[in-house]
């Protein structure tokens, strides 16, 4: 099972999906969601890696790993 | 002046998209303008949606859980910075120490310079999410958030934030 925290104003929401069914509608569901997420302007990082592993910016939803954070778009303040 | 010719007017063909189903993004409420020239007017942007995100994102709870994944987030020493003075440190490859503050705007310090950054996510998030993004951007992705921050360049440091500096064993170099 493959995690997405989308930060908001709730603290994060999650999203869950199985890599193992490559058709799953939750697989689908959370690819769509995360792509239509980064073309708005968020940026992803693989967290909580394992082995010692730094976190990592990603944006490919194939290489997400276990945990992936997704921070919506930044602006100067 | 009616409110349509007016800066209320304005106001609200700049907020209104004429393609976007407001009805539909916005869970079917429409916000309602009240008061003198507006008493009654359906303005087409979602008052109610953005008050109770804004709401939510300072409440406890959602303070609560942030705060729970920020710390899940960190590495020890960040962990300790944080439970000991509020706020924490991140190394930024080739721009040195940053310290990231308990608040929304101009809350990153360069360690190095005294500068402030500000650098804030566009939906309403919890104190504790904005701290963890920034960690996240700093130390994954730093161009993209120095291209995006605001940079105060004068020391603007404060008191409290000159004792935070001292407290974490470093000094502000003028």
């Amino acid at each position: 099972m493959k995690t997405i925290r989308i930060l908001d104003s709730s603290g994060d929401r999650v999203v869950e999906f199985d890599d193992g069914e490559a058709t799953s509608l939750a697989r689908r569901e959370a690819q769509a969601l995360f792509e239509r997420m980064l073309s708005s302007g968020s940026t992803a990082f693989k967290v909580n890696r394992g082995e010692g592993r730094p976190d990592e910016k990603v944006t490919d939803f194939s290489a997400l790993e276990n945990e992936t954070i997704v921070v919506p778009r930044v602006v100067g303040g | 002046m009616s409110w349509r010719s007016g800066w209320l007017g304005r106001l609200v063909r700049l907020f209104r998209d004429p393609d976007d189903d407001l009805d539909s993004r916005w869970g079917g409420e429409r916000a309602v303008l009240r008061g003198h020239g507006a008493r009654g007017l359906d303005a087409g942007y979602p008052i109610r949606a953005w008050t109770e995100q804004a709401a939510a994102a300072r409440s406890q709870a959602s303070e609560l859980r942030a705060r729970r994944l920020l710390c899940r987030m960190l590495d020890g020493e960040q962990k300790r910075e944080l439970q000991q003075h509020g706020c924490f440190t991140v190394k930024v490859q080739g721009r040195g120490m940053f310290c990231i503050l308990p608040r929304s705007t101009f809350n990153v310090l360069s360690l190095e310079t005294g500068a402030a950054y500000c650098c804030n996510i566009e939906a309403f998030v919890p104190i504790s999410d904005l701290m963890l993004a920034q960690k996240l951007l700093l130390e994954n992705d730093p161009e993209h958030f120095f291209s995006v921050a605001n940079r105060r360049s004068e020391v603007c440091a404060g008191s409290w934030e000159e004792e935070l500096v001292r407290s974490l064993g470093r000094s502000l170099r003028v």
